[in-house]
């Protein structure tokens, strides 16, 4: 029987650091210019892809037509950035994310159906409309007590590497993409997979007290070779609120919808189409 | 004041036991906020970076971004942990008042070579009004935990007696911290339970101090060191306390704020944190990295 990757292997490692070697390579500071290194920045060097599930964020979902709800946790962490002052920006950070599933059963009844679990690692990169992230993620999954009864859980656990650029010609539009391997993936399953994803925004207008809003609209979508193949579309129409334009917290509603394979990964076989109110705390 | 006992009567009148009380103490919040906006001078500031309370370091239930691994046991811990506090006003006469929202996942692990299943986890989502008058900050909070026995032991589950306990809750908590030095603060705790699964006597009350040494400097960068400690009565296990210390050096990006690295020994004793083990005797030993924003 054919030995499936895994991290172990090195391989994983070695492509990754070769691929992020010649990147390094390519945009090499200009001598002479002044060059920075921030410790903890607030804002990453990578942007948030807020039309993606799976990436970390605060969130409370209501899907709508499922009597299902669910919270996400989560943090993108930078811990040092470069800025060479050639205009382009490296960073390393962490990220990690929580996300659970309830059922809604009536009579104040919200029982877990499962938690994903997320931590990673990345370096991140910019130079003018363009940025790029590669990440190391660990994830797993589980059943939620609730069902222990009436569905057999089993061991979800993967590491990924994962890369993604990111084009944004404008402040109200932005186009990403990328590839990821899956180097160990238990249950195993094909590793590959690809994602896509856009995020149009409307002008900001002035809102409450004073404070600034933008419409937005994201679609995300994933191609993944596991589970026979399978193809996520995550949809989202909502208003971003801040207090300032330039300033990155922000509190976002949203409208979403999505189709594909469950992104819980004990229900990664089974497909799952909901609609969802949601309110993202951006910090 | 007779305005303010008005509307507590209304509440009292209108509203559950414990809502009301929330509902109250909102109310007198409000009517306190609003009175020195005459100073003018006021700011309000919507999503500010950072809590007008700085959360307590040493409270392992506080939202925390964590890495823990127990140094005498096979197990980790992780933390995902945020408060995002909405909107504060600032009347200008040296107090600040808050509003905003947490929330937290835990969860505890055991290594079984290369494999971690998992034991439990507990989750915590709520809201806080917060104000900070000279040296005291105060936070009242209304939170959501439930917590759910890891899938690990669904096997065990469906071959013993073992079943998960349905361990689902909301308190309201009142915590005030007093720094008399810079470098020092004291802290106290008194929450109540409420809709408490399973249930039992629902008070709880913490004390705590966290102290630090001077600054130094690590690579441009403020570092100091760190001890806290933590207790935290519960009566529904028979009025147990929970302690927790922790030993560390915290590296900031700045003296003020609140974005920090932080490296800490960690020992707890008493009954486990995690709720479907909540009357089960937990000590450890840990050393865990803390991410604060």
């Amino acid at each position: 029987m054919k030995r499936e990757p895994s991290m172990t292997d090195g391989q994983g490692w070695a492509r990754a650091l070769v691929l992020f070697a010649g990147l390094a390579i390519g945009t090499l500071p200009v001598p002479g210019s002044a060059e920075e290194w921030l410790f903890l920045p607030k804002e990453p060097t990578f942007q948030a892809l807020i039309g993606d599930p799976r990436e970390p964020k605060n969130a409370i979902v209501v899907q709508t037509d499922q009597d299902r709800f669910e919270g996400a946790v989560g943090l993108t962490y930078e811990f040092l950035q470069w800025v060479p002052g050639d205009g382009t920006k490296w960073g390393w950070g962490l990220l990690g994310c929580s996300f659970i599933e309830l059922d809604a059963l009536g009579g104040n009844v919200y029982p877990e159906r499962v938690s994903d679990w997320h931590v990673g690692t990345y370096f991140s990169h910019s130079s003018g409309d363009l940025s790029h992230r590669l990440e190391y993620l660990h994830v797993s999954s589980h059943l939620g007590d609730y069902l222990f009864y009436t569905t057999l859980r089993f061991v979800y656990t993967r590491e990924s590497f994962r890369w993604t650029t990111s084009w944004t010609p404008s402040d109200r539009i932005r186009f990403y993409g990328g590839m990821g391997y899956w180097g160990h993936i238990d249950p195993v399953d094909r590793p590959f997979y690809m994602h896509f994803g856009t995020e149009l925004y409307t002008g900001s207008f002035g809102f409450l007290a004073g404070t600034t809003a933008r419409g937005y609209f994201t679609y995300d979508l994933k191609v993944k070779d596991e589970a026979g193949g399978a193809v996520n579309h995550a949809l989202q129409w909502g208003l971003q609120w801040k207090w300032a334009k330039d300033r990155s917290g922000a509190l976002r509603l949203g409208l979403l919808y999505y189709d594909g394979n469950s992104e819980y990964g004990q229900f990664y076989q089974t497909r799952d189409a909901h609609w969802g109110l949601a309110v993202f705390l951006d910090p | 004041m007779g305005y303010v006992i008005f509307i507590l009567r209304l509440l009292r009148y209108f509203r559950p036991p414990m809502r009301r009380a929330f509902l109250a103490m909102t109310a007198i919040f409000i009517i306190g906020a609003s009175a020195p906006i005459t100073f003018a001078e006021e700011v309000w500031t919507f999503l500010p970076s950072s809590p007008l309370m700085r959360p307590p370091l040493g409270d392992p239930r506080e939202p925390h971004h964590a890495l823990t691994a127990y140094l005498d046991k096979n197990r980790y811990e992780g933390e995902m942990g945020s408060s995002l506090e909405l909107v504060r006003l600032e009347p200008g006469d040296g107090t600040g008042f808050a509003w905003g929202l947490f929330g937290s996942g835990h969860i505890l692990l055991e290594q079984y070579g290369a494999s971690f299943p998992m034991l439990g986890g507990d989750w915590n989502a709520g809201m806080y009004l917060a104000a900070a008058l000279g040296d005291s900050t105060h936070r009242l909070s209304f939170q959501h935990l439930s917590s759910h026995l890891g899938d690990s032991l669904q096997d065990e589950v469906l071959s013993t007696p073992l079943e998960p306990l349905f361990f689902s809750r909301e308190a309201f908590t009142l915590t005030s911290i007093l720094s008399p030095l810079p470098d020092l603060r004291l802290i106290g705790e008194a929450g109540v339970w409420y809709n408490m699964y399973p249930q039992g006597d629902p008070w709880f009350v913490s004390l705590g101090l966290e102290a630090f040494t001077p600054f130094t400097d690590l690579l441009g960068r403020p570092l100091r060191g760190y001890l806290t400690v933590h207790g935290r009565w519960k009566g529904e296990s028979g009025g147990t306390w929970n302690k927790t210390f922790h030993l560390g050096a915290q590296w900031k990006l700045e003296k003020e704020g609140s974005r920090a690295l932080r490296l800490a020994l960690v020992y707890q004793v008493g009954l486990s944190e995690y709720g479907q083990y909540y009357l089960t005797p937990d000590e450890h030993l840990g050393v865990s990295l803390f991410f604060d924003p």
